[in-house]
């Protein structure tokens, strides 16, 4: 599987990176992007499989890049993985076309359950 | 206006914790109202039913050592940016977890360093500092009145 990591943190990037390495998905291919702009030509160009993004991002935000991605006609798999975890963004997310929303900070748990779930 | 004290300190020590694998004994509390000299200062303004600014300054020692951890590289090879980039997803997390006991509607910035933007004194609602190792951290939440 090919992984999307998306975040204007390069920190917060390899954070998500080494737990989903943690989480035991060690065969993955990831591959990272700084904001939505970014990821979304990244997803556009092919290969991707999951896309696990930030929300609150500069240039475009993790829900402008979701939207433009099911606006474009591309239903990769979607999630968030932010600091901001309300009832409503929960709900704006689903609507929009995520699968899950994982809040920082997380642990390696919520990832194993996560590649559970996918089966991956 | 509703104490933020409680939700602050404990965001703060998830954050110590998870974030920067601090062990629960290790982050140790600390007088407030005690400065934190010479080290980083990052900022995220928040704006809405609620408007102000959260704050989270350290000392370089505390910096460094948390940036190491989260990174997982040498302290000795860490620059400024490393450093900061933390820090800012520190008082992102912080700020994206107080959210949910905010007014509502309350938009949130994006973190940024902090030396251009002070926030009065006056403002202060909720502080909480800790001790790691001897170095410090203080996460303060400011409501800016004016703005209100």
């Amino acid at each position: 599987m090919k992984i999307l990591v998306v975040d204007d943190s390069k920190a917060m990037r390899m954070i998500v990176i080494r737990t989903i390495r943690q989480a035991g998905a060690a065969d993955h291919l990831i591959v990272e992007a700084e904001n939505g702009k970014q990821g979304l030509d990244t997803v556009m160009a092919g290969g991707i499989d999951l896309v696990l993004s930030d929300w609150n991002m500069p240039e475009m935000t993790g829900i402008e890049f979701l939207r433009a991605l099911r606006a474009a006609g591309k239903f990769v798999r979607f999630g968030f993985v932010t600091s901001e975890s309300t009832p409503e963004m929960r709900q704006m997310a689903q609507q929009a076309g995520a699968m899950f929303l994982i809040a920082k900070p997380f642990t390696a748990e919520n990832f194993t359950e996560l590649f559970a779930r996918l089966g991956a | 206006m509703a104490s933020y004290d409680e939700p602050l300190a404990a965001v703060t020590r998830e954050i110590l914790q998870v974030f920067c694998g601090v062990d629960g004994d290790a982050a140790t509390p600390r007088a407030r109202s005690e400065s934190v000299d010479g080290g980083y200062r990052v900022i995220l303004s928040f704006a809405g039913a609620l408007t102000g600014d959260l704050v989270v300054e350290c000392s370089t020692g505390f910096a460094s050592a948390a940036t190491a951890q989260t990174m997982g590289t040498s302290p000795d090879a860490l620059t400024d940016a490393e450093m900061l980039d933390v820090l800012q997803e520190f008082v992102n997390i912080a700020a994206g977890n107080l959210k949910a006991v905010f007014p509502r509607p309350t938009t949130l910035g994006l973190p940024r360093p902090a030396h251009l933007a002070e926030p009065s004194p006056a403002d202060l609602v909720a502080a909480c500092a800790f001790e790691v190792n001897g170095e410090p951290i203080r996460v303060s939440l400011f409501h800016n009145q004016a703005a209100a």
